[in-house]
């Protein structure tokens, strides 16, 4: 129940959060995203590493060459398991910090799911294209958000870091 | 067993106008024997005499079909709802049960299949409209020092906190008392005047009826008191006055404060309000009292308050099924159904089975007539009704658009395996697969009008549903025939010979057993019907309390076995791909039936109950959606239903 209070007022303190709840269903509806394996906790030992592996998968991936510009720092939710992440930028690159208890203040936050993460990190899907979707939700200054997006649009779309991204082709469709 | 199926689905069309309409020459003063609800001969026998014309559906003033809505809604202005996530305000919710296309709180687009006719947005009175208003920042909000913190909490990205104190806060009365949403404050004014605004603004007379409504939410020790009272009257009277509450100093848990405050609403406006008790599975044994209530040993006054005020009882909701239980009712093979027996309404007191009489409605409908005859007066005279309680603003209950319970519930890859009530100390623990796609409440009534729909509850002509449309007659009378089975109009027929759902029979004459015209038909878009049973409870002579189900119509050629059970009537579910056939069941059923057992010195009621061929449940519609693989235990179908309201014999004193 407390979960559900939880997850529930996100859609007040960041409006319309819990859409990111119908954009998975049609996305899951639709096979964009994978049918889930349900389990009564929240997530069972097994699958919170799994999770944990794929935001630290995700980290790395938006992590830049050394040269380029420092990486954004952010707060993220999964919101299966109401876990959130801050992805911290830092002199080695973005790190994460899997299970703070909420948002540091100023921080762009991104209300997401497991199954989206897991796409993203497995290139089936881009941040940009997640974003579009809906999968992927941006809670932040008009600046935060575009220069995230401006950084990150195309994260997932390969392995290659965000600077490569820019001499790959555009992926016609999601798979 | 007298049975009649009439399977041609040509003649089911016929039936329709069967059941909601009149046979030629149909006069009878019909509106005047089912407002009352007693059958009288003078009345029957003066419309035999009026003239009779060709049309058989002209001069009709009886209720020719059932109205369908939902008399337990919630939207964001209600506390717990605004709590869940919900963003959908009594305007979307009327709007929706219109038929029009909304989004939901999770960026669903949703629409049912069918508009509704009539709705109750019945938010909780205590700190209604609190939360919008939080969120949005409210003056009067950030005037206090806990609401500014909780405010500049969620500013900060820390709702969640915010929300849990709040939450926490509440239920266990340590809410701020300049923050509470009181009768009084301007900020209560506010979300009560635009509720009522909300009702006047979508209420269309003749097409669709909005209700004005609010629900008292008494949960002392988590034990669920709660009622839903429900204004016959419009804005100008309804206005009048702000709803009750629970929390002191203006509020009381105890439902008699309720009743006092509906008798003073009615003395101040001349209007008329009813109250529905909530479904009782989760008040641990204190819904239906039968010794004492808040301390107070139950009298005559008690028994006769309750029974003019509470004229309904929600028999089936998203929390469960409420007609009876397999505890309570062993030999009743269909008692096992959407069960939510675990505990009360929070999870914090397990269930224990000598709770279960006290809370669900054939077991109250027994007691009833045993407080009668100790006390003068039945307290547990209701008439059935289901409704939702949903938490969404969407009166979704139809199994493949369910939109759940509370808003994190609505449709996604997750709700299947996901925990609703979760509590390790008690035990107590309900998964949100068992959360039930039900209910609708049925109300035959003459016109869609506020007036006349609330007059149709009043007389308790109402039939509960678990989602379905089927339709639904019952006729009590002495006089009913096998021949009155063969009437393609049975309506006229009920009407003239008999008392609907709802009625009395009194003293039954001298050799003669109550008989019943029962009629069903299939929702249009809907499963073939399996059966029409007639539960009857009664007190005999030594003041032992009865009852039994009789298989009285059913599909097929089925015979009942040497012990009377009626065969199953089959499945024809596919799982893998959610659906079903009409293959087997009946579009319809009727026929008449005679009390075998009948003793006419023993108190009674009878109410029908008619049973779907088994259908996909919600889960299914979602494991088919989704492609995920329910847990193991989850139930993946389902035999909608539709409980009538009762009639009660009562014998010759």
């Amino acid at each position: 129940m407390m979960t559900y209070l939880s997850r529930g007022v996100l859609n007040w303190v960041y409006p319309d959060a819990l859409h990111v709840i119908g954009a998975i269903a049609r996305a899951v509806g639709e096979k964009r995203l994978p049918a889930l394996n349900p389990s009564p906790n929240a997530f069972g030992a097994r699958s919170y590493h799994s999770t944990v592996r794929s935001l630290n998968q995700l980290a790395q991936q938006m992590n830049m060459p050394p040269g380029e510009r420092m990486p954004l720092s952010f707060s993220l939710l999964l919101i299966e398991p109401m876990l959130w992440t801050r992805f911290v930028s830092g002199g080695d690159g973005l790190k994460t910090q899997v299970h703070v208890s909420r948002p540091q203040a100023g921080d762009l936050v991104l209300i997401s799911g497991e199954e989206v993460i897991k796409a993203v990190v497995s290139s089936r899907l881009t941040i940009g294209e997640a974003h579009q979707l809906g999968l992927i939700r941006l809670y932040g200054t008009d600046e935060q958000v575009e220069s995230f997006l401006a950084r990150y649009n195309r994260v997932g779309g390969a392995q290659q870091s965000p600077s490569d991204l820019s001499r790959l082709p555009q992926r016609a469709k999601l798979r | 067993m007298p049975r009649c199926l009439l399977q041609t689905s040509v003649l089911a069309g016929i039936f329709a106008a069967g059941l909601v309409l009149p046979a030629p020459g149909q006069n009878a003063p019909a509106q005047d024997v089912g407002i009352s609800g007693t059958l009288d001969k003078d009345k029957a026998d003066t419309a035999h005499k009026r003239p009779q014309v060709y049309s058989p559906y002209a001069n009709r003033d009886f209720p020719t079909r059932p109205f369908f809505g939902d008399t337990h809604l919630h939207t964001s202005f209600s506390m717990d709802a605004g709590a869940f996530g919900a963003r959908l305000t009594p305007r979307d919710a009327y709007r929706f049960a219109r038929g029009e296309q909304v989004t939901s709180s999770t960026g669903q687009p949703v629409k049912l299949s069918r508009p509704l006719d009539f709705l109750v947005v019945a938010d909780h009175s205590d700190n209604m409209g609190f939360f919008p208003d939080l969120f949005a920042g409210k003056p009067e909000m950030l005037a206090d020092p806990t609401g500014r913190k909780w405010y500049d909490m969620i500013q900060s990205g820390n709702g969640a906190e915010a929300a849990i104190e709040i939450i926490v806060a509440f239920s266990h009365n340590k809410f701020p008392k300049d923050l509470m949403y009181f009768p009084g404050t301007r900020a209560y004014r506010g979300a009560w005047q635009e509720t009522i605004a909300a009702a006047e603004h979508y209420n269309e007379p003749s097409r669709f009826t909005a209700f004005i409504g609010f629900e008292w939410t008494s949960n002392t020790g988590g034990n669920n008191l709660h009622r839903n009272v429900i204004f016959r009257d419009n804005g100008d009277k309804a206005s009048q006055v702000e709803p009750f509450t629970v929390y002191p100093p203006f509020g009381s848990d105890n439902p008699v404060d309720l009743w006092k405050w509906m008798e003073a609403y009615e003395k101040k406006t001349g209007g008329s309000v009813l109250a529905i008790a909530h479904n009782g599975n989760l008040s641990n044994g204190t819904m239906f009292p039968v010794v004492e209530e808040f301390g107070k040993k139950l009298d005559r006054e008690y028994a006769e308050t309750r029974a003019k005020w509470e004229r309904l009882y929600e028999a089936t909701q998203t929390k469960g099924d409420g007609e009876t239980h397999p505890f309570l009712s062993p030999n009743d093979e269909f008692a096992n159904f959407e069960r939510w027996d675990k505990g009360n309404l929070d999870g914090s007191v397990a269930k224990k089975q000598e709770m279960l009489e006290f809370e669900y409605a054939r077991a109250a409908l027994k007691n009833g007539l045993k407080l009668a005859r100790e006390l003068g007066t039945n307290p547990y005279k209701f008439g059935l009704i289901g409704s939702s309680d949903a938490h969404t603003g969407l009166a979704a209950m139809e199994e493949d658009n369910f939109f759940g319970k509370t808003t994190p519930q609505e449709p996604s890859p997750h709700r299947m395996a996901a925990t609703f009530i979760d509590n390790p100390k008690t035990g107590v623990k309900v998964m949100d697969w068992q959360v039930s796609s039900s209910g609708y409440a049925a109300v035959w009534a003459n016109d869609n009008t506020r007036a006349s729909l609330w007059d149709a509850m009043q007389r308790k002509e109402t039939y509960a549903t678990t989602g379905t449309r089927m339709i639904v007659r019952f006729f009590g009378g002495f006089d009913f025939e096998p021949k009155d089975a063969e009437n393609r109009l049975p309506a006229q027929v009920g009407y003239t010979k008999g008392v609907p759902m709802g009625g009395d029979l009194h003293a039954a004459p001298q050799g003669k057993s109550p008989t019943f015209l029962v009629a069903a038909l299939k929702d249009p878009i809907g499963a073939n019907l399996d059966r029409y049973q007639i539960i009857k409870g009664w007190l005999d002579k030594n003041g032992t309390l009865h009852e039994k189900v009789y298989d009285v119509a059913w599909s097929g050629n089925r015979k009942p076995d040497a012990n009377g059970k009626l065969p199953s009537v089959g499945d024809t579910v596919d799982l893998a791909n959610a659906t079903w056939t009409n293959t087997i069941g009946a579009p319809e059923l009727i026929t008449v039936w005679k009390d075998p057992d009948f003793d006419p010195t023993q108190p009674a009621f009878y109410y029908g109950r008619v049973i779907e061929i088994p259908t996909p449940r919600w889960t299914a519609y979602d494991a088919k959606r989704f492609g995920s693989k329910p847990l193991p235990g989850t139930q993946m179908t389902i035999t909608e239903r539709g409980y009538t309201s009762p009639i009660w014999y009562t014998p010759a004193k």
